[in-house]
């Protein structure tokens, strides 16, 4: 099926990277010479669930 | 009732345009006593959460030492600490009489405190007019001079000339100031200049005494953060009109004792939620190092609260703290609008194409993004007396804890 071809191509060019949260694999592609952008990411709450749930309720997100 | 998520909506949309519209009018200068609400004879205020004599920083402590001093309760030093130590003295936070202290932020009853009014919804909030030796926690005859010498001739100067005015309108000032490189907190060239000039007229006309009005130049003329407690005045008044409005989640208060960092919400009434005050990771003047430096101290982070300071910092570019990394400023002022409402259009910041100083801390976005409002802030000496003024200047964060456990608060207060 179309949907699980392999792009085959993907590494053949130079590789372009979007990397989002750990900023150490970012400055490890910049390193070895690949294009590459960091995107700053965190967990909601740091990965904190109970302050995540509550946020999810104080902004309508989840009733309960 | 409307759901938690409406409520709260509609409560920070006023909070937001209170501080928008606010009009602060710096109005009288005078003693404490006379003017600060619950201020009393036994009554020392300082910044900051509630402390303890026993658990207070040594700045604190000397600058306590430096009042008892000034008011002729001691004669000795060492009489002064005894008296402080002795349960005879009331020690409150200055933001739970409607005031605010810079540093130290010890306020004695004699001590000068400007009134700034906010004319929109009629509030006054108080700031000490600090001698900052004192409010570095100096206690030698120096200090004690000097803290005579503001209230002997530059209060009643300085109120005269005021009075003559018919009061200061701080909200221009503050503008013209961040157009002429101020974030307005420790970057305050500009705004203690255009002060003097906008003051001087009415100092000349009201001060008859020459040599008095010859030394009060002399003062602005040479301490470049003169400015600093009138501002504080004016933040405390735009944030306590923004303060008790049920259901929101906007900041109202800073404030940091030395030992702890303590916030206020708007819809929290006066509970502080606090966490451990951090050093300071700034740039220290020759000799110093942060292993000489108190933990992070002051009611000034008022001032990031109301939106100036660390949130706008990038109108300040050539300040101490962020001129030798390039681009900083401007990511600082960026990332606060991240975790602020709005921006206030009456403070545009030029290298950011005009936009509006990051205004209205949420603490649901702080909590939601990790990221902690930036105050840009003097460092004492962590030694009473060992140094007369700051030994550097840095930015500081306050500690997650404050903001998680006045979200957990509000929760439990809130929801059903």
């Amino acid at each position: 099926m179309e949907a699980n071809r392999v792009n085959n191509n993907l590494l053949r060019e130079p590789v372009k990277v979007v990397n989002v949260g750990l900023e150490l694999f970012y400055r490890s592609l910049r390193d070895q010479g690949a294009e590459a952008v960091q995107v700053e990411w965190r967990p909601p709450a740091g990965g904190n669930e109970r302050l995540a749930g509550l946020l999810d309720r104080l902004s309508g997100r989840r009733s309960s | 009732m409307a759901d938690i998520a409406s409520r709260i909506e509609e409560a920070n949309a006023l909070v937001l345009k209170r501080i928008l519209e606010a009009d602060p009018l710096w109005v009288d200068l005078r003693p404490a006593k006379e003017v600060v609400p619950g201020m009393t004879e036994n009554t020392i205020l300082h910044a900051g959460p509630p402390v303890r004599w026993e658990r207070m920083a040594g700045p604190m402590k000397g600058a306590v030492a430096a009042a008892l001093l000034f008011e002729g309760r001691a004669s000795t030093p060492a009489m002064a600490l005894e008296m402080a130590a002795s349960g005879d003295i009331r020690f409150s936070p200055c933001h739970e009489h409607d005031a605010v202290g810079a540093m130290a932020g010890v306020i004695s009853p004699s001590m000068p405190v400007f009134a700034v009014r906010n004319r929109t919804l009629g509030n006054t909030a108080f700031c000490a007019w600090r001698d900052l030796g004192q409010a570095s926690g100096c206690f030698d005859e120096e200090t004690v001079d000097k803290m005579h010498w503001i209230h002997d001739v530059g209060m009643p100067a300085l109120r005269a000339a005021v009075l003559e005015r018919g009061g200061l309108e701080i909200k221009p000032l503050w503008a013209r100031g961040l157009l002429m490189g101020d974030e307005h907190h420790n970057r305050v060239s500009a705004g203690t200049s255009i002060f003097t000039r906008m003051m001087a007229p009415a100092m000349a006309r009201a001060v008859e005494d020459r040599q008095a009005l010859a030394e009060l130049f002399d003062y602005l003329a040479n301490f470049d953060l003169a400015i600093v407690p009138l501002t504080m005045a004016g933040c405390k008044a735009v944030m306590n009109g923004a303060h008790n409005v049920e259901a929101s989640t906007v900041v109202t208060a800073i404030a940091r004792n030395g030992v702890e960092v303590g916030i206020r919400v708007s819809g929290l009434g006066d509970r502080w939620f606090t966490g451990p005050a951090q050093l300071v990771k700034g740039i220290y003047h020759p000799g110093f190092s942060e292993a000489d430096a108190c933990p992070d101290l002051g009611d000034s982070a008022i001032i990031e609260t109301t939106g100036f300071g660390g949130c706008a910092i990038a109108a300040a570019p050539t300040h101490v703290t962020v001129r030798d990394e390039p681009g900083a400023a401007l990511r600082y002022t960026q990332e606060m609008y991240e975790i602020t409402l709005g921006k206030n259009p009456s403070y545009p910041i030029p290298a950011l194409g005009f936009q509006g100083v990051p205004t209205a801390i949420d603490i649901r976005r702080v909590v939601e993004s990790g990221i902690l409002p930036i105050v840009d802030t003097p460092i004492a000496h962590k030694e009473a007396g060992r140094f007369r003024g700051v030994i550097g200047f840095g930015m500081s964060r306050p500690p997650m804890e404050c903001f998680e456990g006045a979200l957990t608060a509000f929760a439990d207060r809130y929801l059903d």
